[in-house]
């Protein structure tokens, strides 16, 4: 079996970190923290209780850090741009002046 | 930002879309096409405009709606502007080739569509090769390998290659831009890479995992981006089950090369399907085979491209001679999309939105499974045989399209009109009007094999109903194009006649009165009526409603009576047309302006039509067709037809024929 061979130890920690961006921007980005503390909750259960043998042996450590980054940026910066200030504006429909860094080639 | 066009408005680019930061919040501004188009990465500008709200679900707080052109424009940082003129280079250096290939060149090898032709860009979606157009991993693969294999050459050492491959990658992410996107395609071409050109299959999955973690931690977008989703389902078929399948084909004695130049297209349409399908409503069942012919040229045509670009400033010759040499393989991909796109059956409409994702990922697991057991296997082996038999009888050697005898199809090109009056020749029609875009009206006539059409006659300048007039003059055929007296937009009138210049077809007025025949087909013009008008071309009056009612008005005698094309007449021009006792009488009417509000009852009421046809685009945003005219012609008891809910719609003696799989509304 190919799979077998495969190291799936990073994973479930990527999972979480997509999961949180996911849940993050099109629930609530208090979503993506929660994502984030079941990813450390389970990383430590998983170093404590998890299986000593498998294909996920390993995967505590960097489930831990995911949740982590996960909270920390992922959550945070959806959090910041769900509460910019310029969302008023943008409600209000407001007729405004700014200076812009052009951040991608134009798309037609 | 590609519209259809409509009214006044032309079609094709108008406005463009800028991502910007505006002290670190994201904002997405709409800006015209001048000046804002050539902005680059890293400019500062001062923008001004009206913002409005975002779409939910991305980090973009705001867009801003620009009028005017950008002011205070600073400098780009010179990488950047280095890369624009690559970039630009290899646009020059490709216009040797000939228009299709010349296009689809740069945007084979930059992900620069800018320039292409709009029927190579609709093959290449209909035929799953999109993602040629765009910078992807494999880009960046072709790129590292090529590096590679020349470093190799030289008899340089590991290190030293992977130094000189670093340096490559980083050049063509350059080249292309710097943009999440192509950041993205370059992190999952090195996954790629890693996992089939070094063979270390054990190492690809964490690679894949770490470059998931650190593309959504550094940007949280990604994590619904569709794009990122398609690579890293793409990415992961390469790595999970591509091993599995080459040694599989192996073993039963299929050569290793063709066994993974089958599984890798293979592998990634089936993985990435189920997402392609939730967006667009489709699935292309000739995908893996479009992707396989066309994938031995893809490397050369994007290596020579490259070399194009780099080799442009300095040796232009020599980046011609270049962009010549990658003519023969962009010409077998333009051959391969266009075949491909013309397959009967090509692309199977499928339910979009994230159901029509789950019921084809429960399919293919329903398959999966389904192979693993001899008598599942054996029983869907009959049926597909069976589906086979049944549907190549029905879809191919006996089409339920056109059906026979059809007198005029009003296609169904989106919000616009294109209608298509048979003649008694085999393959030979007149057409009224070319709706908004080229390919609709191309798919049309293509699905009533009318290969000769002796006039097209534009009933006014408005961009829904001259749009698609190139791709019919590149197409098929024309014997001319005809318009009336209306000479506004003026921007329309230079775009047809540049149009029929380019092709060499006469471009020819008609006026009140005249008469034309064909065999099996006459056409009586009868408006625009009045003596001001009369051998003159009329410029003034720009406004919508002036231009719609000089609207050219015909009624054409077919196999199935008379059918009166009224354009978008409006009420003017229609009471105009009453009060001058003009027989409008006919079983058939075109609805003036798609249905509007401004028809008038009495209107209607002469012209007495039994079939009403509607040209309309699902889901337009003006309205049409407008319920007050529709109640009006059903009271009158005329059967009404809407191409929007109907497709192609085709009048035939005993009656009306629809082809039904409308098009979608835009922006699904």
């Amino acid at each position: 079996m190919v799979a077998a061979r495969l190291d799936w130890r990073l994973v479930p920690g990527a999972l979480v970190v997509w999961l949180a961006g996911l849940v993050g921007l099109l629930g609530h980005w208090a979503l993506a923290v929660v994502i984030g503390g079941v990813g450390v909750v389970g990383g430590f259960v998983h170093l404590r209780h998890g299986p000593r043998v498998g294909a996920v042996l390993g995967a505590g450590w960097p489930l831990v850090v995911c949740g982590v980054l996960a909270v920390c940026p992922v959550a945070w910066r959806v959090r910041e741009a769900a509460v910019d200030p310029l969302r008023g504006e943008a409600a209000r429909a407001a007729v405004v002046e700014m200076r812009v860094e052009v951040a991608e080639r134009p798309r037609g | 930002m590609k519209g259809s066009g409509f009214g006044a408005m032309p079609s094709g680019v108008r406005s463009v879309v800028v991502p910007v930061s505006a002290e670190g919040s994201r904002v997405l501004v709409f800006a015209p096409v001048d000046r804002w188009a050539e902005l680059l990465p890293g400019q500062r500008v001062l923008a001004r405009g009206t913002l409005g709200t975002a779409e939910p679900g991305s980090l973009t707080v705001a867009v801003l709606r620009v009028r005017g052109p950008p002011l205070d424009v600073g400098a780009a940082p010179g990488w950047q502007v280095v890369a624009q003129s690559l970039r630009d280079g290899l646009r020059v250096a490709s216009s040797v080739l000939d228009a299709e290939a010349a296009g689809l060149l740069p945007a084979l090898v930059v992900g620069d569509t800018g320039g292409m032709v709009q029927s190579v860009e609709d093959d290449f979606r209909a035929a799953g090769m999109a993602h040629l157009l765009a910078v992807s991993g494999a880009n960046l693969a072709i790129v590292c390998v090529s590096v590679l294999f020349l470093v190799r050459l030289a008899r340089v050492g590991p290190r030293g290659s992977a130094v000189v491959a670093l340096f490559a990658l980083v050049g063509y992410v350059v080249l292309a831009g710097p943009e999440p996107s192509v950041l993205r395609a370059g992190v999952m071409g090195a996954v790629g890479l890693l996992a089939l050109a070094l063979g270390r299959e054990r190492s690809a999955l964490p690679a894949l995992a770490a470059a998931v973690i650190v593309l959504v931690a550094a940007d949280p977008e990604m994590a619904v981006s569709f794009g990122f989703v398609l690579s890293v389902l793409a990415t992961a078929a390469l790595v999970l089950v591509v091993p599995g399948w080459v040694e599989r084909l192996v073993r039963q004695r299929v050569p290793r090369l063709i066994a993974e130049a089958v599984a890798v297209p293979a592998a990634a349409h089936l993985a990435t399907a189920p997402v392609v399908a939730g967006m667009s409503g489709q699935v292309s069942l000739v995908a893996v085979a479009a992707n396989l012919v066309a994938a031995p040229v893809v490397a050369p045509a994007t290596v020579l491209g490259l070399g194009a670009a780099l080799a442009m400033p300095v040796l232009p010759w020599l980046a011609e001679w270049l962009a010549r040499f990658a003519g023969p393989p962009v010409d077998w991909l333009v051959l391969v999309g266009n075949w491909a796109a013309r397959v009967p059956g090509a692309v199977l409409d499928w339910p979009s939105g994230w159901w029509g994702g789950v019921a084809l990922v429960l399919l293919l697991g329903c398959l999966a499974v389904g192979l693993r057991y001899r008598l599942a296997r054996v029983a869907m082996a009959l049926g597909v045989i069976g589906v086979v038999l049944v549907l190549l009888p029905v879809r191919v050697l006996a089409p339920g399209w056109p059906p026979a005898g059809w007198a005029v199809v009003a296609c169904d090109v989106g919000q616009g009109d294109a209608v298509v009056l048979s003649t008694a020749d085999s393959g030979r029609a007149v057409l009224v009007d070319t709706g908004p875009e080229p390919a609709p009206v191309r798919e049309c006539l293509d699905r009533l094999d009318v290969r000769r059409v002796p006039l097209v006659i534009l009933s006014h300048l408005h961009a829904d109903h001259v749009g698609g007039l190139a791709s019919v003059l590149a197409d098929r055929s024309v014997g001319a194009v005809a318009v009336g007296p209306g000479r506004a937009p003026e921007w329309a009138w230079r775009q047809v006649r540049r149009q029929t210049e380019a092709a060499s077809v006469p471009l020819v007025s008609v006026a009140e009165g005249q008469r034309l025949t064909w065999p099996g087909l006459s056409v009586e013009v009868l408006a625009p009526r009045g003596k001001e008008t009369q051998g003159k071309e009329v410029r003034a009056g720009s406004d919508g409603t002036a231009i719609n009612n000089r609207s050219v008005v015909l009624r054409a005698t077919t196999r199935a009576g008379r059918v009166l094309l009224t354009g978008d007449v409006e009420l003017a021009a229609q009471a105009d047309l009453l009060t001058a006792g003009v027989d409008l009488a006919a079983e058939v009417v075109k609805v003036p302006h798609h249905g509007s509000r401004y028809t008038a009852p009495e209107f209607l009421a002469a012209v007495g039509a039994r079939v009403a046809l509607v040209s309309v685009g699902a889901g337009n945003r003006y309205g049409h067709p407008s319920q007050r005219t529709l109640d009006v012609l059903t009271r009158r008891g005329a059967q009404v037809v809407r191409t929007d809910l109907s497709g192609d719609s085709a009048v035939v003696g005993s009656g009306v024929v629809v082809r039904g799989r409308p098009r979608s509304p835009p922006g699904r």
